[in-house]
Order: structure tokens, then C-alpha cells, then sequence
């Protein structure tokens, strides 16, 4: 296994039903990268983040983080372990102000009242929602709640982010924060893998892309020369005639 | 205070403990258990076994209770506390009706449907309190003791674990949570805190048997939450103040004995469709709005009552707050 590997699927397959969410998927992620997973409908991108994370451990194969197999863990931990994600529905805790929503993960970090207030402090000021701390966060706006979405995944210090469509609904001054943000991971060492529908997004943040289809990995390479292969295009939009 | 008032206190005093310890579950945790009695009926079994058995020493019989309510909750925490919602509740239910029949079944020690008597008021460094009056202080120091917990837990770090869990234990779970870990535990701690109810009710009815703490009494325990308000430290307490007020001043009116607990029953029903189509958020909830209203008038008055003053010229020479298009151009 390369070096640079932080996390390798090996052979494998998660079934719902008779159905074949991932086929016998072999596929590396690798460190300091911004890694796009790209793909129609139904071809396993979220599959793979819950098989990852724990939330759906794969019915056959292994995965490795770090050289070390970790397939069949708990979900807690591979969290605890730096595989840390954000979910596409956000799944925030609405009752809990936009400050409890980064404290109910930072505490785990920080036992100390005062340091965990100031990287809960850091993080809100980080992502814009220090005016909004003390709102609960069913009440904020949509862009402020994806960017709750992220600091929460971040007070978890992961190793390798993995980002279930963080675009989606933002607007173009998000956007840019965003891809800026995703830029300053890498730069940190950080692996962070999204799943984006908004194929620009993946162009703009992604140093390389993966494609899948039917839960297989079917062409990786950096983002232009993905987007230019005319059969994957087919693969993703539909054959035109 | 006469007899029948101080009675009324001391059970509201003995429900509160119990809705407080069960809303550490439902509000702060989102578990919804219907096996609370079992642990009211653990700390009334403690006393009077430990009392009947062993010593008349208070602390002995309270450390007993809570310990004995500690580890039976920690098996019932291990077998169902990895169930999610719907599941959890009818684990809980099997296991408050199972624990009833081990208590009418298991005569040699609980004494069966006839239960236990002869339990002697309790002596605390060696003042028996055996009046009325001092069975009020016991059931007070033991609702305001187990109050106090909840609001510690409450900000606490497990507390903001366990609303994580209410809130999303997906979420929770996958940003490093071992959510079956703080529920076995919110499980136990609430057991524990039910069994100072237990204490309190041996002591004080001096009698103990399986029919008082049967599952009817969970679900009683519930709606004393539910009314009150889930998640607030003094919801329970106030739900529970008025289903034990409520349904004893039915005794005032020309029903027939035999007709009062169905009647019981139907308000207790009838109370929590009230409140839930009323404010979900229970009475606290319309409480802490009322506050929060009588706030805002308060304010809204006095600066009516302000007399105005000329820009610049503040009471205290400082400078005034800007007004709210001043503040706007200012960013």
C-alpha cells in the first residue's frame, strides 16, 4: 500500500436486500488531497461514507485507515478515531443553541470549562456564527446551518473529513467560503472527500476525482480530464442520442 | 397545615422526586422508559427489607436503596438500552410488568400481594421522625436534593451528551458518541434518584405492596412529566404537584368510591391531550412564555415612562444608545 494512504477500500460489497450498493469496491484515499466522489444516482457515494463511518459496515472486504483495519467498528469509533463526516440532511440538534451544537462535540476534545470554550469560540467565529451562538439552531438561516453543519464536523479534529454535498444551497458568497475553507483543510494535512451532485463545485475544490457507478470505482484522475471523458459523461447524465 | 394538606405535600413531594428522575430520561435523553415504578419499588423494598432484616440505621436503608436501584437499572440499561425508541418502551414495559410478578411471586422475601408492613418511621442522628411535620422535611430535602442533581447533570457535560442523544443519536453516535454508553447511564442515574421516591413513600406509609408501583404507575409518572414539561428542571415537579392535587379533590364530590379511579384515569388522559394540543412544551413551557411576555411588557412600559431626553444629554453624560437606523449606518 503507498504512503500516502489513508484510507483503502478492499473487495468491498454492502447489500441492501438483493440490492448492491458498493460491488466489490476497490479504491485508496489519499492524504493532503481534496478527493471528489462523483457519480449517478444510486452509484454508491453515501454508501460509501456510512460503510467508512461505521453507520453500515460492508457485508464482505475490508477497510483499512492508516494500515489499520477498521471495518465492523463502531461508529463512535471510527469518529474517535479522526473518520469524521457531515450528512447531507445536516441532522443538527435543533433544540440545542448553534453553541451546545459545537460544545455536545468539542467537550470530547477539551474537559477544561475555559479551553473548551475558547476552541468552541474559535470555530464559531471560523464559520461566521458567533452572532447567532445563542439561537437555537432550527432557528437560523439555511447557509448559516450548513456552516453550523461543518463546524461541528470540525470540533470532532478529524483526520479525514468526508462532506455529504456541502454546496447544496448555497449561494455563490458561500460557495466561495466554502472552497476557501476545503483549500485550508488540505493545507492542514487534513483528507477531506466529497460527495457533490454540483459538478463545479468538484472542479473548483478537487485535486482529484473518483467516479463511481453501481458501487464500483470506474476512472479516477484530476478533475478536467474526468469531466472531459465523453463515456463517463454518459455514465452520469444518460446517453445522448 | 392539617393532616389531609401535609398528606397531599408529601406525595406531591414523593411524585416530583419520581417524574424528576423519569424526566432525566424522556426530556433530557429522548428514552422514553415505562419501568419507572420498578425503581420506586426498589427504594421502598430496600427500606423496608433493610429495616425488617438488618438495622434501623437511615443512611444504611437510603445507601441500600440506591445502590440495589443502581445495578438492578444497570442489567435493565444492558439488555434494553440498545434498543432505539419503540423498542426501548416495550423492553421497558415487559420489564416493569415481569418485576411486579417477581415481587407477588417471591413471598419469603417481599411478602407477596399482602406486601410488608411494620416499617418504622426513621431516626436521623437520633431524632425519630416520626410527625407529620417531619415526614414533610424528609420528602422536601429529598425532592429538593434530587432537583439540585438534575440541574448539575443538566449543565454538566453528560447532560449535553445525553440532549445530543434526544436530539440526533445518528449524528451523535457518528461524531464520536457512545450513545448506548451515556444512555446505560442516564438509565442508572435515573434509577437511582426514583429509589429516594421509594424511601420516602416505606417511610412514610409504613406498608408496601406490589400494587403500588405496578406499570399503571409508570404511565402515571409519564404524563406527570409530559404535562409538566419534558426537558425543564421544574416541569416534573409541577406535573406532578397537580396530578396528585387534581385527582384527590374528586374525593370532595358525590361520586361513588369505586368509581373514582376510573375517573383518575380519564383526567389523567383527558390532561395530557389538553396540554399537548396546547402547548407540547407542557406547563413550564406556557410558564417560561408568560415570563418571557411579562418581560418584554415590563420594558415596553418603562421606556414608555421614560421621559425624553435631548441627544447627547444621558443621565450619566455618556453617550446614548443609537437608535436602530443610527446603528445601521455605523456598519
Amino acid at each position: 500500500m503507498p504512503d500516502n494512504v489513508r484510507v483503502s477500500f478492499d473487495k468491498v460489497d454492502v447489500v441492501f436486500g438483493g440490492f448492491k450498493a458498493l460491488d466489490n469496491l476497490q479504491m485508496d484515499l489519499r492524504s493532503g488531497q481534496v478527493t471528489g466522489l462523483v457519480g449517478p444516482n444510486g452509484a454508491g457515494k453515501t454508501t460509501i461514507i456510512n460503510a467508512v463511518c461505521g453507520l453500515r459496515p460492508p457485508d464482505s472486504g475490508r477497510i483499512y485507515f492508516d494500515n489499520r483495519r477498521v471495518d465492523g467498528r463502531p461508529a463512535w469509533a471510527m469518529a474517535r478515531m479522526g473518520l469524521v463526516r457531515t450528512f447531507q440532511e445536516l441532522r443538527l440538534y435543533d433544540r440545542l443553541t448553534v453553541r451546545q451544537n459545537v460544545e455536545a462535540v468539542s467537550e470530547r476534545k477539551h474537559a477544561r470549562r475555559k479551553t473548551r470554550k475558547q476552541a468552541v469560540d474559535t470555530l464559531l467565529e471560523k464559520f461566521q456564527l458567533a452572532d447567532v451562538a445563542d439561537r437555537h439552531s432550527a432557528e437560523i438561516s439555511y447557509a448559516e446551518a450548513k456552516r453550523l453543519s461543518l463546524a461541528r464536523a470540525l470540533a470532532a479534529e478529524p483526520q479525514v473529513l468526508f462532506l455529504d454535498e456541502p454546496a447544496s444551497g448555497l449561494d455563490e458568497d458561500a460557495l466561495t467560503a466554502l472552497i476557501g475553507l476545503l483549500r485550508e483543510l488540505r493545507d492542514q494535512d487534513t483528507t477531506v472527500i466529497i460527495v457533490e451532485h454540483n459538478l463545479e463545485v468538484i472542479r473548483r475544490t478537487s485535486d482529484i476525482v473518483m467516479f463511481l457507478a453501481n458501487g464500483s470505482l470506474v476512472a479516477e484522475g484530476p478533475p478536467d480530464e474526468i469531466f472531459s471523458r465523453e463515456e463517463l459523461s454518459d455514465l452520469y447524465f444518460g446517453k445522448r442520442r | 397545615m392539617t393532616p389531609y394538606a401535609a398528606n397531599l405535600l408529601i406525595f406531591c413531594c414523593i411524585y416530583g422526586v419520581l417524574a424528576v428522575s423519569l424526566d432525566l430520561l424522556i426530556g433530557e435523553t429522548g428514552i422514553f422508559s415505562a419501568a419507572q415504578a420498578v425503581f420506586f419499588a426498589v427504594g421502598a423494598y430496600s427500606v423496608a427489607l433493610v429495616q425488617l432484616h438488618w438495622t434501623q440505621n437511615f443512611l444504611v436503608a437510603v445507601l441500600t436503596a440506591v445502590i440495589a436501584a443502581g445495578v438492578i437499572g444497570g442489567a435493565f440499561a444492558l439488555s434494553a438500552v440498545r434498543s432505539r425508541e419503540i423498542t426501548f418502551i416495550v423492553a421497558s414495559l415487559a420489564f416493569g410488568v415481569v418485576f411486579v410478578q417477581i415481587l407477588n411471586a417471591w413471598i419469603p422475601v417481599t411478602g407477596g400481594e399482602g406486601g410488608l408492613s411494620g416499617i418504622m418511621p426513621p431516626s436521623i442522628f437520633g431524632h425519630p421522625l416520626n410527625s407529620q411535620s417531619s415526614m414533610i422535611t424528609l420528602a422536601v430535602v429529598a425532592l429538593v436534593l434530587v432537583v439540585v442533581i438534575r440541574w448539575l447533570i443538566g449543565r454538566s457535560r453528560f447532560g449535553l451528551r445525553m440532549r445530543a442523544i434526544r436530539e440526533d443519536e445518528t449524528a451523535a453516535i457518528s461524531l464520536g458518541s457512545r450513545t448506548a454508553v451515556v444512555k446505560a447511564a442516564a438509565v442508572i442515574v435515573s434509577s437511582m434518584l426514583a429509589s429516594l421516591g421509594g424511601v420516602v413513600y416505606a417511610y412514610y406509609v409504613a406498608f408496601i405492596s406490589p400494587a403500588s408501583f405496578d406499570s399503571t404507575e409508570s404511565v402515571l409518572l409519564a404524563a406527570m412529566v409530559v404535562i409538566g414539561g419534558l426537558g425543564r428542571v421544574f416541569g416534573p415537579v409541577v406535573g406532578a404537584a397537580l396530578l396528585t392535587v387534581l385527582p384527590s379533590l374528586l374525593a370532595f364530590l358525590p361520586i361513588p368510591p369505586v368509581d373514582l379511579g376510573p375517573l383518575e384515569q380519564m383526567i389523567y388522559g383527558a390532561a395530557v391531550v389538553a396540554v399537548m394540543m396546547a402547548e407540547p412544551g407542557g406547563i413550564a413551557e406556557i410558564g417560561v412564555k408568560a415570563y418571557h411576555q411579562g418581560v418584554r411588557a415590563t420594558r415596553a412600559i418603562r421606556s414608555r415612562q421614560t421621559p425624553h431626553q435631548p441627544a447627547g444629554a444621558g443621565s450619566d453624560g455618556a453617550e446614548p444608545d443609537p437608535t436602530p437606523s443610527e446603528a445601521g449606518t455605523r456598519n
